[in-house]
C-alpha cells in the first residue's frame, strides 16, 4: 500500500511539473511575441462600444472615493462611459461620500449613478442590480479598492474589438498597490505576479483560455443578461461566470496591457478568510462543471475543468501525501538515532523513494523559475530581495495554501452534510 | 517481478527529460532578463 501511494504521489508531481513547463512555454511564446508589437493608443474612439462601469461597494468608506475617481479620469470617451456605483447595505459612510464626490463640479455632466440597496446577494446580488439600469454594450467590473491605470479600459475594449464576435470577455492584470507592506503582501505579490505573467498569458497563448478576475475586466452585456446575470449563490462568481461564457462558444481574452491597482491583505486572518471563501468557492466550480469531462463539450472546456480539478484536488492530494511520507521519514530518521529499533511505516522497495525527492526538487526549482519568470516582466520586480523571497516562500507562504485547501474542503463537506448555506465574506480594506 | 524493475527505469528517464527542459526554461528566462535589464535599466550613464 505504502509502494503504491509513493508511485501515485511521483506519477502526480510528474503530471503537475509537466503542466507547469508547459504553461511556461507558453507564457515565454507570449512574452516574445508581445515584444515584438507595437503598442497602439489609437487616436479616434468614436468607433469604440459604450460600456457601463459598475462598482460594488459594501462599507468602502475607506477606499471608495479614490476608487471611483480613478475610473471617472480614465481616457475613455465621457459619453460612451456609464458609471454605476452600488452602495450596498453599508452602515458607514460611503453611500454619503459618493454623493460628495457627485456633487464634485468636476463630474457635473458625467453619466454617474449611485445605487443605494438594502437587499441579498452579496457582490453578485449588488452587480445584478446594476445590470437593470446598464445603458452600455459593454460592462464592466471594478472592485471598491480598484485603481485603474489611466487607458486601462481603453485596452480592454480594444481587445475586444479585434473579434468582437468571438470575445465573450475580455481581462487585464491587476497589481498589488500594498505589495511592500509586510511579509505577506510581499508573497501575495509574488504569486499575483506569477498568475498574471506566466499562468494567464501561457494558458491563453497556448490554448485560448482565460478566466474572469473578480475586477478589471469587461464582459458583453447581452451575453450577461443571456446567462442570467450574477450567480448569487455562487461563492466565487467570477469564475462561476468565466465557465458560462465558455459553455456559450465565447472566449475570454486577455489584454495584457489594461492594468489595475488593487488592495491585497495585509493580515493572516483576513488572507486566511478571503482565499477559504476563494478555495471554497472553486470547489464548488469544479463540482459544478466536472460532468464537462464526459459529455459533448468543447476540448476547451474539458481543459479547463481539468486545469481546475488537478489544481485543487489530484495535486493538492498528491502534494499532502508526498509531504507525510517526507515528514514522517525524517521524524522516524531522528528517532532512529536514539533507539534504533524504531523503524518507519513508510519504508519502500528499493530507490524509489529518491525519485520522490527529485521529483519534489523539480517542483521546486521549476517554482521558483515561474516566480522569477513573471518578475522578470515586471519592470523593478527582478531584484534580489524578491529572489531570496521567491525561494523563501515555498517553505512558508505556498504551504499555507494546504491549510486553506484542507479547511476550506472540510467547511465544504460540512455545509453539505449539515445544508448550511455558504457565507459571501467581503475582504477587510486596510486605510 | 517487482514493480521497480520498470519504475526505476521510469523515473531516470522522465526526470532526465525534464532536467534537460528545465535548463532551456532557465536558458530562455534568464536570456530575457538580461534584454529587459540593457533596454530599461536607467542607473547607468551612458557616455
Amino acid at each position: 500500500m505504502t509502494d503504491f501511494l509513493l508511485v501515485v504521489s511521483i506519477v502526480s508531481i510528474w503530471i503537475a511539473v509537466l503542466e507547469s513547463i508547459i504553461i511556461m512555454a507558453g507564457a515565454i511564446l507570449f512574452i516574445h511575441k508581445q515584444n515584438r508589437q507595437k503598442l497602439v493608443n489609437p487616436s479616434n474612439l468614436e468607433d469604440f462600444p459604450t460600456v457601463t462601469v459598475m462598482v460594488p461597494a459594501h462599507n468602502e468608506e475607506l477606499v471608495i472615493q479614490a476608487t471611483v475617481e480613478h475610473i471617472l479620469q480614465m481616457n475613455y470617451p465621457h459619453h460612451k462611459m456609464q458609471v454605476i456605483v452600488i452602495a450596498d447595505n453599508c452602515k458607514d459612510r460611503t453611500a454619503e461620500r459618493l454623493r460628495a464626490l457627485k456633487a464634485n463640479e468636476r463630474y457635473q455632466g458625467r453619466d454617474f449613478l449611485i445605487l443605494e440597496r438594502t437587499g441579498t446577494g452579496g457582490k453578485s446580488g449588488a452587480l445584478n442590480d446594476a445590470l437593470k439600469q446598464a445603458t452600455g454594450e459593454w460592462i464592466c467590473v471594478y472592485d471598491a479598492d480598484a485603481a485603474p491605470e489611466k487607458n486601462a479600459l481603453l485596452f480592454l475594449t480594444q481587445k475586444a474589438m479585434e473579434e468582437p464576435e468571438r470575445y465573450g470577455a475580455v481581462f487585464g492584470r491587476n497589481k498589488a498597490r500594498n505589495r511592500g507592506r509586510n511579509f505577506l503582501s510581499q508573497c501575495i505579490n509574488l504569486e499575483l505576479v506569477t498568475i498574471q505573467r506566466v499562468h494567464h498569458t501561457g494558458l491563453w497563448q497556448l490554448f485560448k483560455l482565460g478566466t474572469i478576475p473578480g475586477t478589471n475586466f469587461i464582459v458583453k452585456t447581452a451575453l450577461i443578461r443571456d446567462i442570467g446575470g450574477w450567480d448569487e449563490q455562487a461563492i466565487t462568481e467570477d469564475t462561476a461566470i468565466s465557465f458560462e461564457i465558455l459553455t456559450r462558444g465565447q472566449l475570454i481574452a486577455l489584454a495584457p496591457q489594461a492594468e489595475a491597482y488593487q488592495q491585497e491583505p495585509e493580515d493572516l486572518k483576513v488572507y486566511m478568510k478571503q482565499r477559504e471563501r476563494w478555495a471554497k468557492g472553486n470547489y464548488s466550480v469544479v463540482t459544478d462543471n466536472i460532468h464537462h469531462l464526459f459529455d459533448h463539450s468543447s476540448w476547451r472546456i474539458k481543459l479547463h475543468v481539468l486545469y481546475y480539478a488537478a489544481s485543487y484536488f489530484w495535486f493538492m492530494i498528491a502534494i499532502i501525501i508526498s509531504d507525510i511520507i517526507f515528514i514522517a521519514n525524517i521524524v522516524y530518521q531522528i528517532i532512529a538515532l536514539f533507539n534504533p529499533a524504531v523503524v518507519s511505516p513508510f519504508q519502500f522497495q528499493g530507490d524509489v523513494y529518491v525519485y520522490l525527492i527529485i521529483a519534489w526538487a523539480l517542483m521546486y526549482y521549476i517554482y521558483v523559475l515561474q516566480i522569477n519568470l513573471a518578475l522578470a516582466t515586471d519592470i523593478g520586480q527582478s531584484n534580489t530581495r524578491n529572489f531570496i523571497l521567491s525561494c523563501v516562500s515555498y517553505f512558508t507562504y505556498a504551504q499555507l495554501f494546504l491549510v486553506i485547501s484542507v479547511k476550506a474542503f472540510y467547511s465544504m463537506i460540512m455545509d453539505k452534510i449539515t445544508g448550511r448555506e455558504s457565507k459571501w465574506y467581503k475582504t477587510e480594506r486596510f486605510g | 517481478m517487482s514493480y521497480t524493475t520498470w519504475f526505476i527505469p521510469l523515473c531516470i528517464g522522465v526526470s532526465i527529460v525534464f532536467f534537460i527542459v528545465i535548463i532551456i526554461l532557465t536558458a530562455s528566462t534568464l536570456s530575457f532578463r538580461a534584454k529587459v535589464k540593457q533596454k530599461y535599466d536607467r542607473g547607468r550613464f551612458s557616455d
